[in-house]
């Protein structure tokens, strides 16, 4: 089918964003439709084709006249289309790296979560001590599990390498000293973005670098 | 290799309980170190061969000299390590539904956990709201995708049955008229419970019915 995917988010970085990466990276023709207002996407989601859709969410990609959900779904999905099965993990080392690293992603964006929804007071007294002991060492956990490594299953790109990349830009956009000095995630942030198709998108309009979350909803974002 | 493997968790069901099933099912010789005090579970990360793994954390598969962990990994690495590669999903289809459902019962799973962890004086009062408002959709979705076929991802197994047996098993237990509604999930209930090693192991002292999650932790379990 010759025609353009259609990829739907909410019109920031979020679940959408290392998707982006991915499909910019893949070379796949792609639209996208940036839902602003949640209006927008609850006005869609009540109607026909959407109304008739049970796993309907987004992000979403539209391919004709099909519809995918689920973000992780969406990683393998676009695998396929793109005729890269090997971004899923070559060999059952691959796989089970690529599953290991999402393990840890899952619980560093969890405890991460847990500090941006505080309450404004809590947040307020308590961010930096919350940081030190309940996220910093995952954040190192994954630094050395990167160690002597180029991506995250080891010698080869794999989709965990985009979602990777996106929570170390979201670090470096929080704490960029705690970034700067962990050297493994450091150095997989310079090798992704130095990626011909990564750099040209950074580059680009296209591009967006905030907010991460939606306005105003968490105390940082 | 003729040894028996060792998973390593907590003596509750919790995060192992499908991964038990899995074991079973795939038939994979297997002994279980169970930790029923965090003291065990402490002595044992702190000394050699333990404090060496970066990635050190329960569960854990200890294969001979080989220790793995994260409970997404030990999916892919057991159904390799039994010679049943069929269980990841046997096309791009069937792998990008199983990536779908586990999405979802990632939802799921993190709504049931915030149920359980509304503070203790607005439990009570709370409960019941939380799980309409929060929780029943995400299980109506499940089961109205379930309805017209017998396995998650249509008519094979894969390993996300098993973490979506263990959900069941939570709703069922917490809410015993769950599934008068629930149709799709009743069907898939009893069919994973009729798998022969399932039913064999369900009878056995070796299943945990209870509790859940770590005695005392949550509002629940």
């Amino acid at each position: 089918m010759a025609d353009k995917l259609l990829f739907g988010y909410w019109g920031i970085r979020g679940l959408g964003q290392p998707l982006r990466y991915y499909l910019e990276y893949l070379g796949l023709p792609f639209e996208e439709k940036r839902y602003v207002k949640p209006e927008e996407w609850f006005g869609e989601v009540a109607q026909p084709p959407l109304n008739n859709e049970v796993l309907v969410n987004l992000p979403y990609v539209k391919d004709g006249d099909k519809w995918v959900f689920e973000s992780g779904a969406l990683y393998v999905y676009l695998a396929h289309k793109a005729n890269r099965a090997d971004l899923l993990g070559s060999t059952p080392d691959e796989q089970v790296a690529l599953a290991q690293t999402k393990g840890v992603l899952q619980d560093l964006l969890k405890v991460f979560f847990t500090l941006i929804t505080l309450t404004e007071e809590e947040y307020a007294a308590k961010k930096d001590e919350y940081f030190k002991t309940e996220i910093l060492w995952l954040i190192e956990k994954l630094n050395a599990f990167l160690a002597g490594k180029t991506w995250a299953s080891g010698n080869n790109i794999t989709y965990v390498d985009f979602q990777l990349f996106e929570i170390e830009e979201t670090l470096k956009a929080f704490n960029a000293d705690v970034f700067n000095s962990q050297a493994n995630i450091k150095k997989h942030h310079d090798e992704f973005s130095n990626l011909p198709q990564i750099k040209a998108y950074l580059a680009s309009e296209r591009f967006i670098a905030g907010p991460f979350y939606p306005p105003g909803r968490f105390r940082w974002g | 290799m003729g040894d028996k493997v060792v998973l390593g968790y907590w003596a509750i069901r919790g995060l192992a309980q499908p991964l038990r099933f899995y074991l079973e099912y795939l038939g994979l010789p297997y002994e279980e170190k169970r930790y029923y005090k965090p003291e065990e579970w402490f002595a044992d990360v702190t000394s050699a061969p333990l404090n060496q793994h970066v990635l050190v954390n329960l569960p854990y598969i200890k294969d001979g000299e080989e220790l793995v962990f994260e409970s997404q990994a030990l999916y892919i690495y057991l159904a390799y390590r039994a010679n049943k590669p069929e269980l990841l999903g046997q096309n791009p289809k069937e792998q990008v539904t199983l990536a779908s459902i586990r999405g979802v019962l990632q939802d799921l799973f993190k709504s049931l956990i915030a149920l359980f962890t509304i503070p203790e004086d607005k439990y009570e009062a709370k409960k019941d709201d939380f799980f309409n408002q929060e929780v029943l959709w995400i299980a109506e979705k499940l089961s109205k995708f379930l309805e017209n076929q017998k396995w998650a991802v249509g008519d094979n197994l894969t390993y996300i049955d098993f973490q979506l047996f263990e959900a069941e098993e939570i709703l069922r237990n917490y809410k015993p008229d769950v599934f008068t509604t629930l149709v799709g999930l009743k069907k898939h209930n009893e069919n994973f419970a009729s798998l022969p090693a399932i039913g064999k192991y369900q009878s056995s002292d070796k299943m945990i019915a209870r509790p859940f999650y770590p005695p005392g932790m949550y509002r629940w379990g």
